[in-house]
């Protein structure tokens, strides 16, 4: 049994069976709080009706719509290999927000897509985010098999659709799997109903995943987050987002270009800190007196990342006031915060259909995905999203909030 | 970095952005083991010089020893502690035989209202936890909150990639939540990783221990022989009464069993 | 042979949600009962029997006392029947004995002495045999057949909030309504009054009850003292 427990996000349209997904995924492992399934199944023998996985469902969607004290660890199951958290990510569409908050949490994600339906615009909304997210490690799970009586050739040819779709996006799914959620078929075991199928179920595929560490890029990016001055000491705090720093490190801060020797490593408690490597919060002092602030990246002069006044990205606008080309807003990448204007919408597309709406256009609306260019007021350091992911990635503010997220090409 | 090491990381990550962002914040330390796990956190985010008061809200009806505890630690750590207590309410005899909810709000909500329109506080950092209840899976690290305490949670700005609101208007402040992503079970296996002190009340005496603490009249123990940590986290892997009913539902209670009376059955 | 089925605390939005057709009948609607100081279950069902609001008058025995007001045939509107049967209706022949015990039952849930499991196995047991005596009279031969059932209101005190739960019980009144419906006689469903979820408790809701009947009479919002005169002229 990992330690760990596997952040997950289960994603599509909202009418594809995403929280019978769940229930099952709960009950057939076990995971519901008993006393409240004790209480039902009491209820049912009392009234000489059988326990119906519905009636779990009920149970269930009572806790999620009301807010009522009824005790809800239902978002957490676990299996012989590890605990794993479901992460809620609603799929309406006026909730992106929070659905693209969510999803940027897991390591995981569940793409479900009905049997019968096929795929619809907010699968592919939804598949473009994961996308945008750069999730790895993705199933799609092709649910309700049992309203097109479990036929493989149906199976085959929505997972045909699917994975032309996710190819057009880059997303490369590890699993694609026929479940029935309603039934339990392929979720936690593999159940009666499709024979033909002998690859893993849901629960396998998601036990042979990891839980995805930082990426393993041995670039230093180390973002200054403030200076502390304590004890006479001038500590430059951060969290390392990429590779490691050691005392004695020949560093340079970008994009200001400074120079800087770490005398030391600054962790409390731990006294004798000689190295410190990604997703550590951490902070350093150097032999030299610099002047570090926040914003700055600290790098090695091997492999230094992108400057300049430029960036080339995709953007997904989550605002309902759309984006005019060249408005005044604020770009964060990792610590840096800096004024800029979207100076071109080179393409504009729909993100449900991915189809182009327009070129050079001087608007971007809500869920819709620009390739645009960015100009910013002062340099900034950065690398392309498939380089380093926490320096290739920002979200751009407008007044006091978040408008959009993208990456870097 | 192991799983506890990559929480604490991130929870520092997400202490030093608050206070960066914010500067004029405060700690809300109940002096429960959620809450003294944060202000640990934050003395390793700002090697030991906590640069932000931890506030108390004092209701007059905690159990003493969170009142020692509290006296002990603040000294020990060297802590800027605000405790806020609603002293007209309490003066008026405010308890909770007036009812529960009417006791939180006046010596709890209130009195905080009152700290915080004082001291001007634009942010607090709370100890919630995304697992503790069902709405909880909604909360963001970085939480706007209006004047009244009101939460949208339906219309909240989107947060990724640890980008947080950085701005806020003059009428919001923000609930800062840099532990969302520990469980129970965490807090409990860090406490003991790093030898946090707790008060007594979380181990068992005469086979009853307190899971989750607050004032002595509202808190029922819960039967348990864990009396030391270890015995506590390996109780929480086999158990899954949720931490929180024991204390919800007398609320509830003094309520339901208020109505019955007048309706006659009770 | 006229029906009415009395059933306590019965939620106008839980029928509606949980789709219980049988409950709801040709027309269905919710009583308005407003007038009435707190929705008292022996206050409202007697003021129905008598057709007039008799909260007053009973509310002045006390407590503990109310419970024992019974009106004599006459008072009330099964003076209009030639043969009449009435079980367990309160404010007439209400059963004394299982109705103290959950009152008393209801007492030690609060005092910590029983669990939910314990306060629901002897109310679940008493529906039962409600519910089977009352398909045996059915099938006999009475102008009037009264029965009311509790099971909604009395597991709902301590459940009404876990939704899951009351569905499985509103779906098995339906089910009763369903079989009394299949004798295709006239029959009137009414709640005293709804109920609302304190956390996973329940409390009587204020302002209204629920009828329905099989005539497909839409009655509006009713006053429950008006229903008398409805069973009396209309129902026969």
């Amino acid at each position: 049994m990992e330690n760990e427990d596997m952040k997950i996000v289960i994603v599509g349209h909202v009418d594809h069976g995403k929280s019978t997904l769940i229930g099952r995924l709960l009950f057939d492992t076990g995971s519901l709080p008993e006393s409240k399934i004790d209480e039902l199944k009491r209820t049912c023998e009392a009234l000489g009706r059988e326990l119906e996985f519905g009636f779990v469902m009920d149970s269930l969607e009572e806790e999620r719509d009301q807010a009522i004290t009824i005790d809800t660890a239902q978002t957490f199951f676990k299996t012989d290999k590890r605990d794993y958290v479901i992460i809620d990510a609603p799929g309406h569409k006026e909730f992106i927000k929070n659905m693209i908050t969510g999803a940027s949490l897991a390591q995981a994600a569940i793409l479900l897509v009905d049997a019968k339906e096929g795929v619809q615009e907010q699968t592919k909304r939804h598949a473009y985010i994961l996308s945008l997210l750069g999730m790895k490690q993705v199933i799609v799970a092709i649910n309700k098999m049992d309203l097109v009586e479990y036929k493989q050739e149906r199976f085959e040819e929505v997972k045909g659709d699917v994975e032309k779709f996710l190819e057009s996006i880059d997303v490369k799914p590890e699993y694609v799997i026929p479940v029935s959620a309603k039934e339990g078929d392929n979720i936690a075991k593999k159940g009666e109903n499709m024979s033909w199928w002998a690859e893993d179920t849901i629960l396998q595929s998601l036990d042979s995943f990891i839980v995805e560490k930082r990426e393993a890029s041995t670039a230093l990016r180390f973002p200054v987050q403030d200076v502390y001055h304590i004890d006479g000491k001038r500590i430059v705090a951060g969290r390392i987002e990429s590779g490691k720093i050691s005392v004695g490190d020949k560093v340079v801060l970008q994009p200001t270009n400074i120079e800087a020797t770490v005398k030391t490593i600054e962790v409390f408690m731990d006294e004798d800190r000689k190295e410190a490597g990604a997703g550590e919060s951490i902070g350093i002092t150097t032999e030299e007196p610099i002047f570090a602030d926040r914003g700055q990246v600290i790098c090695t002069k091997e492999a230094l990342p992108g400057i300049g006044n430029e960036v080339e990205a995709n953007i997904f606008w989550m605002s309902k006031t759309p984006l005019e080309k060249g408005e005044r807003i604020t770009l964060k990448c990792a610590t840096q915060e800096i004024a800029c204007s979207v100076a071109e919408i080179r393409k504009k597309f729909d993100s449900s259909s991915l189809e182009q709406l327009e070129e050079n256009a001087e608007q971007l609306k809500e869920t819709e995905v620009g390739e645009v260019l960015i100009k910013t007021d002062k340099s900034i350091a950065f690398d392309s999203f498939n380089d380093i992911q926490e320096t290739g990635r920002f979200v751009l503010e407008r007044g006091m909030d978040t408008v959009a997220g993208g990456i870097i090409d | 970095m192991d799983h506890l090491d990559e929480l604490e990381n991130k929870s520092i990550y997400v202490i030093r952005e608050a206070y960066k962002q914010y500067k004029n914040i405060a700690l809300l330390w109940s002096i429960g083991k959620d809450s003294t796990a944060l202000l640990w956190l934050c003395r390793k985010a700002f090697y030991g010089k906590i640069p932000f008061p931890a506030v108390h809200l004092d209701t007059s009806y905690k159990f003493k020893e969170i009142y020692e505890f509290r006296e002990k630690y603040a000294k020990e750590w060297d802590l800027n502690l605000v405790v806020g207590r609603n002293e007209e309410a309490i003066k008026e005899g405010m308890c909770h035989d007036k009812g529960a909810l009417a006791c939180c709000n006046a010596l709890k909500t209130n009195c905080l209202k009152k700290v915080i329109a004082e001291k001007k506080y634009r942010a607090l950092l709370l100890a919630i936890r995304r697992d503790e209840h069902g709405i909880r899976s909604k909360e963001r690290y970085f939480s706007p909150r209006d004047i009244d305490f009101q939460w949208n949670y339906k219309d909240q700005p989107p947060e990724l990639w640890d980008q947080y609101k950085s701005k806020q208007s003059e009428e919001q402040h923000l609930r800062i939540h840099p532990m969302l992503h520990w469980t129970e079970l965490d807090i409990w296996r860090y406490m003991q990783r790093e030898n946090i002190p707790v008060t007594s009340l979380y181990f068992a005496k005469d086979g009853k221990r307190y899971r989750s603490i607050g004032c002595e009249p509202c808190c029922k123990p819960m039967d348990s022989e864990a009396d030391t940590i270890d015995k506590i986290v390996e109780e929480l892997q086999t158990t899954d009464v949720s931490e929180r009913s024991g204390r919800a539902q007398d609320k509830e209670n003094a309520y339901m069993m208020q109505k019955l009376r007048s309706l006659g059955y009770m | 042979m006229t029906i009415i089925i009395g059933i306590d605390g019965l939620e106008y939005e839980y029928v509606k949600e949980f789709g219980c057709k049988d409950l709801m009948q040709k027309s269905f609607g919710k009583t308005n009962i407003e007038e009435y100081e707190e929705p008292r279950t022996i206050v409202l069902w007697s003021s129905f029997l008598a057709g007039q609001n008799l909260e007053e008058k009973i509310v002045a025995m006390g407590n503990e006392k109310m419970w024992d007001f019974a009106l004599k045939p006459e008072e009330t509107f099964f003076k209009h029947f030639e043969s009449f049967k009435a079980v367990d209706v309160p404010g007439y022949n209400y059963g004394r004995e299982q109705h103290v015990l959950e009152r008393e039952m209801l007492k030690k849930f609060f005092a910590e002495e029983i669990t939910v499991e314990e306060f629901d196995k002897p109310v679940f047991d008493y529906h039962r045999k409600l519910k089977e005596q009352f398909f045996e009279d059915l099938e006999k031969d009475y102008d009037l057949l009264f029965y009311y059932f509790n099971a909604a209101d009395v597991l709902g005190h301590l459940s009404f909030g876990m939704k899951s739960k009351m569905k499985l019980i509103y779906q098995d009144m339906n089910d009763i309504a369903a079989k009394a419906a299949a004798k295709g006689e006239p029959m009137l469903i009414l709640s005293d009054h709804g109920m609302k979820s304190v956390g996973r408790y329940g409390d009587h809701q204020e302002g209204y009850g629920f009828w329905s009947n099989s005539l497909g009479k839409d009655l509006g919002n009713p006053k429950i003292t008006e229903l008398a005169e409805f069973v009396a002229n209309e129902m026969k």
